[in-house]
């Protein structure tokens, strides 16, 4: 037992936060104010590293005066009736009080005059965006890492969780890294842990996806119940490069064009909004014409009014990268991405997959919470709803785990679990098999990235990338082999990946029709609401493998009921 | 993708490697910022951006991947 012991570098703390984005963050000042003592874990430095750092700073609130129902309303259409109503009310309820709390920390909200300004949020009537003045996301998650020091939050950058730890009785107790930089094996001992990690990508076209959330994972490993496996967030990027604040230009007049230089959008969203219409219509448009052969697919900046370049200019939200960039492809590519149409691709930003947990953040597994994009938050990416519901489901989890910890005490850690995790977690160092991590992620997005595989979605197609996916996993897996810790961690990120990408895959394969704004199977082109007003939901059985089961959404419960004809 | 961190401008303050989202970049013996695996750069410019001895080379496009068509 001393030998297993001495392995590890033991923290120990009443609450563990694991991921430093606006869940985590939050969660961590939450508990914090509890009377608990609170460390908080980040596999890179916490307040710059995950995708909150990189959102572009809108957050969706609830002002004083205004119709909660509306709201409530505008999201759950905006999720095709797939989203907990509970879980909306609740973060409108309290989206009011955080923006203040932001305003006491020192990020203060663009107004005119004594009144705030806003925008309508893309995709609803109702739903107003407030905007940060003279900041961006990474301003407003630099401060809450502050505050949290400030509160004693005890603050570890540079350790990458691999695995939840457990007590004799199987309960939730803590969790195992590794130092990056130090090489230091952690064994962080808590009464209860938030999981606020990221929930993971397939390293797609834009810089967020690059973020591998393997928290959803670890949750799944320790015996969770995962939700909405079949849903991804797919964006649209330039195919080179980033850019900041692509919402905004088609909102001041740009226009989506393919390689014929028609603008098609008016031929797939005529009566609605066009070039404005919810971004999975956008690139499932764009994949069709693709499909046509009428690539490649630009935003025609080339036809903007020059005042029309100048509002977006004004409108954008840089974090200072923008200016550098925009220079650089102007001195050095020969164009600028503002005055010349350049290639755009989808960019796989997110899985939607996350733990299922209800509005306290509880989750099935005594002792873990879930926050952020870790917890299942719906499904359509409205601008302003993941910086406003990350944030409230850190809140919630950060109360809740703290409540836990009260009533609770440290129980043993079962050292026999956590070292074979730990053996698991390792064994690409000692293999002489000789994959690479990187050849395997590129052979995954070879199988996912094609427009017919998770855009345009059909039968036949998903089960040859999953046949594709299930060959990978077994022959490639077992061979991954590694010579550092950087390429031991994506070692561990990569199984992650093929791990999502099954359970996607297979779950695509349950979910036989199509919603509109987040959802599309070419074989099965319309909703299905007497069927398919459901939930789909993943654990794993005592052999190892994935289990689905489905349930349907509790409208009994809710305020707004679908016509299920 | 990260391309370059001038030598001779490096201090060794270590603040890029500090807040790489990627583990990119490394502090060679304590001395100076190293680019170690420049592959797995984000270009998110952070570093750029964070080195005041402007140090540090960025270029705009990102590692090729495959694509969707």
């Amino acid at each position: 037992m001393n030998k297993e012991k001495n392995l590890w570098e033991i923290v120990k703390s009443d609450v563990l936060v694991i991921g430093g984005g606006f869940g985590g963050l939050w969660a961590a000042l939450r508990a914090s104010g509890k009377n608990s003592s609170v460390t908080l874990v980040d596999k890179s430095f916490a307040g710059k590293s995950g995708h909150s750092y990189f959102a572009g700073g809108a957050m969706m609130v609830l002002p004083p005066g205004d119709d909660l129902d509306e709201y409530v309303y505008d999201i759950t259409l905006g999720n095709e009736w797939l989203v907990d109503q509970e879980m909306v009310t609740s973060v409108f309820s309290e989206s009011y009080s955080r923006m203040k709390d932001l305003e006491a920390y020192g990020i203060s909200f663009r107004k005119r005059g004594d009144k705030y300004t806003w925008t309508l949020a893309r995709g609803t009537r109702q739903v107003k965006n407030f905007w940060p003045e003279h900041a961006t996301a990474a301003d407003m998650v630099t401060m809450l890492r502050k505050v949290a020091l400030f509160r004693g939050v005890q603050v570890i950058d540079h350790v990458y969780i691999y695995d939840l730890a457990k007590d004799e009785a199987g309960n939730i107790a803590g969790a195992a890294g590794l130092g990056v930089k130090d090489t230091k094996n952690y064994l962080f001992h808590s009464k209860s842990v938030v999981l606020a990690t990221n929930s993971g990508s397939y390293r797609g076209h834009h810089l967020a996806c690059e973020l591998q959330g393997t928290g959803p994972f670890m949750a799944y490993d320790a015996g969770a119940r995962l939700k909405n496996p079949e849903f991804h967030y797919i964006n649209i990027r330039p195919a080179k490069h980033e850019i900041e604040g692509s919402g905004i230009l088609p909102a001041i007049g740009a226009k989506w064009v393919n390689g014929k230089g028609v603008h098609f959008m008016k031929d797939y969203d005529p009566v609605l909004k066009k070039d404005r219409a919810p971004v999975f219509k956008i690139v499932v448009a764009a994949a069709k014409e693709a499909l046509k052969g009428n690539d490649p697919i630009s935003i025609d900046v080339e036809s903007l009014l020059p005042e029309e370049r100048e509002r977006f200019r004004s409108l954008q939200v840089s974090h200072g990268w923008m200016p550098i960039l925009f220079e650089k492809c102007r001195r050095e590519e020969g164009y600028d991405p503002l005055l010349d149409n350049i290639e755009w691709q989808p960019a796989y930003e997110a899985n939607k997959i996350g733990i299922d947990a209800d509005i306290r953040c509880r989750t099935s597994m005594k002792g873990l919470f879930a926050a952020g994009m870790a917890r299942e938050l719906g499904i359509n990416p409205f601008t302003g709803w993941s910086i406003t519901a990350c944030t409230w489901s850190g809140c919630q989890a950060g109360d809740s785990a703290a409540e836990y910890a009260r009533n609770e005490s440290f129980k043993k850690i079962d050292f026999h679990e956590v070292g074979k995790s730990h053996e698991d977690f390792f064994s690409p160092m000692y293999s002489k098999a000789g994959k690479d991590p990187d050849s395997v992620v590129n052979e995954i997005q070879k199988v996912l990235f094609p427009v017919d595989a998770l855009i345009i979605m059909k039968e036949d197609k998903l089960e040859n990338a999953l046949n594709q996916i299930l060959e990978i996993k077994e022959e490639k897996i077992s061979e991954l082999s590694v010579k550092d810790i950087h390429n031991l961690i994506k070692a561990r990120e990569t199984r992650t990946m093929v791990f999502s990408a099954e359970i996607t895959l297979k779950s695509s394969l349950m979910r036989k029709e199509t919603r509109e704004n987040i959802y599309y199977r070419e074989d099965y082109p319309s909703p299905d609401n007497k069927n398919w007003l459901k939930w789909i939901f993943v654990r794993k059985d005592a052999d190892d493998q994935p289990v689905f089961s489905t349930e349907p959404v509790p409208f009994e419960r809710y305020p707004f009921k679908p016509d299920r004809t | 993708m990260i391309r370059r961190i001038d030598e001779l401008a490096c201090t060794g303050c270590g603040v890029c490697a500090m807040i790489c989202p990627g583990d990119v970049i490394e502090m060679d013996e304590g001395k100076k910022a190293r680019i170690k695996y420049a592959k797995d750069c984000w270009t998110c410019f952070s570093c750029e951006l964070a080195c005041v001895f402007k140090a540090v080379d960025v270029h705009p496009f990102r590692k090729p991947k495959p694509m969707a068509w």
